[in-house]
């Protein structure tokens, strides 16, 4: 047996495959392509999630289940569609007044299903990404989003593990939950103990200069941050569109996000020197970086011809009348791709 | 004074009960023969067909929302709560009710067709007026006859009178007591019909390809956990 110690996969490939696992969960509700996914990426959070960084981000699987039941009931109770009624409730009552379909508690599953999925998709990123090495990928000139973006996502794993240490604590002095009523001793010193990393977390980013005025040679231009933050809103907006399906108008604004943000990150500023940045250990990209991103490239490419051949095949309604979603076999066997993260080791 | 947790529990599972009880054991409203009214319905759809709808009601006044659900043709609809329902789809025709809760079905595109709401000037059946406030605020009386048109503008609804529209509809007569309604089709346009549900053989294959997804990603997590161990 090989006594080489695992090392993470490159951030890239796993983006990459997390743009790939995202897509039939944004565009669709077809159960088909929704159940291919989920099992996939149940695998690779099940191969990747073992040690402290899966069991940091677990509870957020079960906030995602909680998250499910509510989007099923809050579909069953408000959409009073449907061939299939299954109980009334009185037409007086607002809102939820009306009758009661399996077509509504069938689509509110399927939402269920791809709110579920998506968020095991980011636990997995979660637990898996090498959170710095992903952070030095961004350009110079987002270093200060690139920071707050990683204070942002390292909030629920570093308050879930807050939240052990205190129950814990509570414990050992005698503490016995049994309701929600008994909530206040865990929550109270949660919030005190957030507000006081909040602190040291500022003073940190203080001590290294995060949010100091920068020297007027190496400040952005107007034209160059008016570029940036159009580049970003063109590829939010493009990513929205991609959502809804208007294909050729998400094309377009992709294209143009990314003109921009070239435009915008990359120009010099007339030959003056920049900020160097220092690597101690360069990125590794071998063979199962080469397998992941492969693999995940050859899922979006299938999914993109998908799209516009057969849309149907990640569409599904069951309204007014439920039937039998379509299927298209080669996009399902495609979807198995997003398998191959679980299968490498680097 | 705070209840004890018990004494709350078996509350809510009380009221509950209450409920589900009165969900089920509700009566369902019947429609009194005598005191009927009737409106009538004229649905156009993208490629010409015309759906004619004869409905009776017993109340006094209902809401065009009530009178497209109880012609019997089929409607999605989504609620908006106090603004009322959006039509996404009649008799097939329309979009899903993802799109629908976004737009409404309308396209970005200045001329991009959705469901239009007309009332029937009672003087004149050719003139069709566009209700802006949609079905759920107009108000359906005895005699009324409302229209739905696929369209970006024109309504292309036909100038016939209420008992004409009772006749296209297959009532006997206007004093009729269940709902009826009948579909024209133009020259060369078939009736709509969805897309077949896929075959034993595709659905058996996908449920293949589901498993060995299954299987590959249980037998890979085994795999992989044990060597974590090891």
């Amino acid at each position: 047996m090989s006594t080489r110690r695992a090392r993470p996969l490159d951030p890239r490939a796993w983006i990459i495959w997390a743009v790939a696992a995202n897509l039939p969960l944004l565009v669709g509700r077809n159960p088909w392509p929704l159940a291919a996914t989920l099992l996939a990426v149940l695998g690779v959070w099940a191969a990747w999630s073992t040690g402290a960084a899966g069991a940091r981000w677990r509870p957020l699987l079960g906030l995602a289940l909680v998250l499910g039941v509510v989007s099923v009931l809050f579909n069953l109770l408000t959409a009073h569609i449907g061939d299939r009624v299954i109980g009334v409730l009185p037409e007086s009552w607002p809102l939820i007044g009306g009758v009661l379909t399996l077509n509504a508690l069938i689509y509110g599953l399927l939402s269920a299903m791809a709110i579920f999925s998506l968020v095991a998709v980011s636990a997995t990123l979660g637990a898996t990404l090498d959170w710095s090495a992903t952070m030095r990928l961004l350009p110079e000139r987002m270093a200060a989003l690139a920071v707050a973006g990683s204070v942002a996502w390292s909030y629920l794993p570093r308050t879930t593990a807050a939240l052990m240490e205190i129950r814990e604590a509570q414990m050992a002095r005698g503490y016995r939950p049994r309701g929600i009523r008994d909530a206040a001793p865990l929550a109270i010193p949660l919030l005190a103990g957030g507000l006081e990393r909040a602190m040291i977390t500022a003073e940190a980013l203080e001590a290294r200069a995060f949010g100091a005025p920068l020297a007027p040679e190496l400040t952005p231009r107007p034209w160059q941050v008016a570029l940036l933050l159009g580049g970003l809103v063109a590829a939010l907006t493009g990513a929205f569109c991609l959502a809804l399906g208007q294909l050729t108008v998400a094309g377009a604004l992709l294209a143009m996000a990314v003109v921009s943000l070239v435009a915008g990150l990359f120009t010099g500023s007339r030959g003056e020197p920049r900020l160097r940045r220092t690597r101690y250990r360069d990125p590794v990209w071998e063979r199962p970086e080469w397998i992941v991103s492969g693999a995940a490239i050859a899922v979006l490419a299938v999914q993109i011809a998908t799209l516009f051949l057969d849309p149907a095949a990640f569409r599904y309604e069951p309204y007014p009348a439920l039937t039998a979603p379509a299927i298209n076999l080669p996009l399902l066997a495609a979807l198995g791709l997003l398998l191959v993260p679980a299968a490498v080791r680097p | 004074m705070i209840l004890p947790w018990h004494i709350i529990r078996l509350w809510v599972l009380i009221s509950l009960a209450a409920l589900l009880a009165g969900v089920l054991l509700a009566p369902r409203p019947t429609l009194a023969e005598e005191a009927l009214h009737h409106a009538g319905l004229v649905v156009r759809d993208a490629e010409g067909r015309m759906t004619y709808a004869w409905v009776p009601f017993a109340e006094e006044k209902i809401d065009g929302i009530d009178l497209l659900r109880r012609s019997g043709i089929p409607v999605v609809t989504v609620g908006f709560g106090a603004l009322g329902e959006g039509v996404c789809s009649i008799a097939g025709q329309g979009c899903g009710v993802a799109e629908c809760r976004r737009t409404v079905c309308q396209g970005s595109a200045a001329d991009a067709p959705y469901w239009q709401y007309f009332a029937q000037d009672p003087g004149d059946p050719a003139v069709w007026t566009w209700q802006p406030l949609g079905a759920s605020s107009s108000t359906v009386e005895d005699g009324d006859v409302f229209g739905w048109s696929w369209t970006a503008g024109d309504p292309g609804l036909p100038a016939l009178s209420p008992a004409e529209i009772a006749s296209r509809a297959g009532a006997v007569d206007r004093a009729a007591t269940e709902s009826v309604f009948r579909t024209d089709l133009p020259d060369g346009v078939t009736i709509m019909v969805n897309a077949p549900p896929p075959d034993g053989p595709t659905t058996a294959v996908a449920v293949a390809i589901l498993v060995v997804i299954a299987g590959a990603a249980f037998a890979l997590a085994v795999w992989r956990r044990s060597e974590a161990v090891a």
